[in-house]
């Protein structure tokens, strides 16, 4: 069993949000050492540990696509030093019905950024955990997340951004559409602590429910010690507004095809920030074959 | 960061002035099989009133204490007298009330509110009422407002015994289980059908005793069309032990009802506040809740509103004020079950000096729920970095028939808006003041001026001493 999605406050215990229980023994994990551009595909299952170092002064992509096979257990840690910027992309885009346990947690020193841009669509069993230090002053992290979760798709997301330097920043942006059966937790916190004065956070959610069966759970959090900071999140949770897919069908497009371009829209943003040509025909492709 | 300029907060004797306890009759501490059924037979309780006690004090045994929320270390239940009872009976006339528990509710302006602005007044000290009257006009339109003793007694027995610690039962929770075992005191109000109360009820609870928790239990029953609003207020003089405050306010809205709830909770910061409401609304009801959180040392309030009914609706406005000393843990709860209910909780939070406010709430549309609509909105001012301010709102959503919406914000006073105000002859403590009841505006313009006026020298008290 695996521990994992820790909020870092709890809350009532009825809600069963506080943490998750996975079923998964945890093996001797195999390593990778990155600390230039890479593009890494995980498609078979196992545990992985990735170790991502960004030297001072210096910016590195790194895509990570992962498969849709049996259970795959991937933990990724990332250091940022003074300075340096790393794009971390996660894609899971698979019909297939594997089990994703994914955890980063990143470091990030003084000025430096990272920009995380998870996919994922459209089934399975995905358990993101995310923890993002910005230790460094004038740190900053970007956290943009799309998802299409049908049939019986489970999604677990707990992203967590720990403010400890000064004038930090940090943006949580979480786009997606429930359809089915679906189920989505999910958590992000912005911790802005003692010291992180003139540090800003924002969080943002938005749901499509598509399906009297899905099940949507949101729990946006804020914690602060700190009083010279600005903090924000925001949620929006329903279905497809009916004007919108009624100026569609008046301008010729079925109600099928109007659902789609509405949820390709959420993705459309993040792609253009992933600017990968791979993923973005994969994502496409994917939305093509989904029953709306 | 600028320095800050520290000054005393001023005398909080309006509330703190405290009575001796000589000639009151006092179980001793502890939570024992006992104590429960002493408080019983002290009571009268009926057959099944002693059986209930009986198994929460069982379930209390059994149930763990929350894994989440403030730390309650300091609370030890052994060392809580559960029934302290002053040597009087319950009156209808302030004449008939001791000198000196008279003078206290004049001193915090009970009877003075009475004749000016109130249907009724119920007036509770340590566990038992000692004032419990209601207006003849009131009265005539067959209202009832009596103590919860009597009505177990009387013509409305089998009613209470159908709804009490229905809605909130003592396996909710640990200190509902307590309750359960130790309640005493609190009011019932029925008001009929289609009757409207055009002026307010008021029931306030005064704990004087040291070491003592006080457990009354309000039951509010506003049948089809009716109408009702009902104030509460809670105060205590501080002592260095803890004292502990574990109430239970159960509200049944009937179809089309609108029963409107208010509370200025201003506990001595020696209190742990452990208190539970819970509200049904049937079709077309609605429930409204306000509430003034400014006192208590530990606070875990979230009063939590079932819309059963179609059409029913529920809004929340609330504010918290934490300073020194002070865990404020508070929020709301809501389950939407019937069709097109709808639900807006607007809360703002305070923290200073070290305090520590959080918001945390609950919104669960079932899948039954279509139509529903749900918006929550919270915003946090910390006017230091040694104070903390927390919002944990969860939601649950299940049918995709709905619209549901919520945001919140954390800050502080914008340096730009106090130099203004200081630039048109201000002092910066009064700019600072002037702004958090601003921003506090909101709850303030929900209560009756009274009270607002009551809530606005409160923020004045706690805002005394912020000078930055």
């Amino acid at each position: 069993m695996i521990r994992m999605n820790k909020l870092p406050a709890s809350t009532f215990n009825h809600l069963h949000m506080n943490e998750s229980v996975v079923d998964h023994d945890a093996g001797e994990p195999v390593i990778y050492e990155i600390s230039e551009d890479k593009r890494l595909d995980i498609d078979e299952g196992g545990d992985k540990k990735v170790n991502i170092a960004v030297p001072a002064g210096q910016s590195i992509n790194v895509v990570m696509s992962y498969g849709a096979g049996s259970t795959q257990n991937v933990e990724t840690y990332a250091t940022l030093g003074k300075g340096s910027t790393l794009k971390l992309i996660q894609t899971r885009i698979s019909a297939g019905e594997g089990k994703l346990l994914g955890r980063l947690c990143a470091r990030l020193d003084e000025s430096s950024r990272l920009e995380v841009i998870q996919i994922y669509l459209p089934g399975g069993e995905i358990y993101s955990d995310l923890t993002a230090d910005l230790i460094g002053d004038e740190s900053s992290v970007d956290i943009s997340c799309a998802y299409f979760a049908g049939e019986d798709a489970h999604i677990d997301m707990n992203y967590v951004v720990n403010h400890t330097g000064k004038r930090g920043v940090s943006n949580i942006s979480v786009n997606g559409a429930l359809n089915e059966n679906a189920f989505k937790l999910f958590k992000g916190t912005i911790d802005f602590r003692t010291g992180s004065s003139g540090s800003k956070g924002d969080e943002r959610e938005k749901v499509i429910l598509l399906d009297e069966n899905v099940i949507n759970q949101s729990l946006p959090v804020i914690l602060c010690t700190e009083e010279d900071v600005e903090g924000a999140h925001g949620a929006a949770i329903g279905s497809i507004d009916e004007d919108v897919l009624f100026y569609m069908q008046s301008r010729g497009i079925s109600p099928e095809d109007a659902r789609k371009l509405v949820i390709y829209g959420m993705f459309d943003s993040l792609l253009a920030k992933a600017d990968d040509t791979i993923i973005s025909e994969k994502v496409q492709q994917c939305l093509q074959q989904v029953r709306l | 960061m600028e320095d800050k300029t520290f000054v005393e907060d001023i005398d909080r004797s309006l509330y703190d002035f405290r009575n001796e306890d000589a000639d009151a009759y006092r179980l001793k501490d502890g939570l024992t099989e006992e104590i429960v059924l002493q408080i019983s037979e002290e009571k009268n309780d009926p057959e099944w009133m002693r059986q209930l006690r009986l198994r929460s004090l069982k379930l209390y045994n059994e149930i763990a204490f929350p894994e989440w929320g403030p730390s309650i270390e300091g609370l030890d239940i052994d060392h809580i007298a559960t029934y302290v009872r002053k040597n009087t009976k319950l009156a209808d006339n302030w004449d008939e009330v001791p000198e000196e528990i008279k003078d206290t509710f004049e001193k915090l302006g009970i009877p003075q509110a009475e004749r000016k602005s109130l249907a009724g007044v119920g007036a509770q000290y340590d566990s038992e009422l000692v004032y419990h009257n209601v207006k003849d006009d009131v009265a005539k339109q067959g209202v009832v407002y009596s103590d919860i003793e009597s009505a177990l007694h009387g013509e409305y027995a089998d009613l209470i015994k159908d709804r009490f610690m229905k809605l909130i039962p003592p396996n909710d929770h640990k200190f509902a289980a307590l309750h359960g075992a130790v309640w005493s005191g609190g009011s019932f109000v029925y008001v009929p059908k289609g009757v409207k109360v055009d002026i307010p009820l008021q029931s306030y609870f005064r704990l004087n005793a040291k070491g003592a928790g006080q457990f009354e239990h309000t039951l509010i029953i506003v049948e089809e069309g009716a109408d009702l609003h009902f104030i509460e207020g809670c105060s205590a003089p501080k002592y260095n032990v803890a004292n502990l405050h574990a109430g239970c306010v159960e509200l049944y809205v009937g179809k089309g009802a609108r029963l409107r709830y208010s509370t200025i909770e201003n506990w001595s910061r020696n209190m742990y506040n452990l208190n539970s409401k819970r509200a049904v609304v049937e079709e077309g009801g609605r429930i409204e809740w306000v509430s003034g959180s400014f006192g208590s040392h530990i606070s875990y309030l979230y009063p939590m509103s079932i819309l059963k009914g179609d059409d029913s609706s529920m809004e929340f406005t609330g504010i918290s004020f934490a300073n020194t000393d002070q865990n404020l843990d508070t929020g709301a709860k809501v389950v939407h079950m019937g069709r097109n209910t709808s639900s807006y909780i607007n809360t703002k939070s305070i923290s200073k000096g070290g305090g520590v406010c959080t918001f945390r709430s609950a919104v669960r549309i079932d899948r039954s729920a279509e139509g529903s609509k749900s918006s929550v909105s919270c915003e946090s001012l910390m006017l230091d970095s040694i104070s903390r301010s927390d919002t944990i709102p969860a939601m649950d959503i299940r049918t995709n028939k709905t619209d549901v919406g919520h945001e919140a914000q954390i800050g502080r006073i914008s340096d730009e808006t106090v130099f203004y105000l200081m630039s048109r002859g201000l002092s910066e403590e009064d700019a600072k003041a002037l702004i958090v009841s601003g921003f506090a505006d909101n709850v303030s313009k929900e209560l009756p001026l009274e009270y607002a006026i009551e809530m606005n020298n409160l923020i004045r008290l706690e805002m005394k001493g912020s000078i930055g």
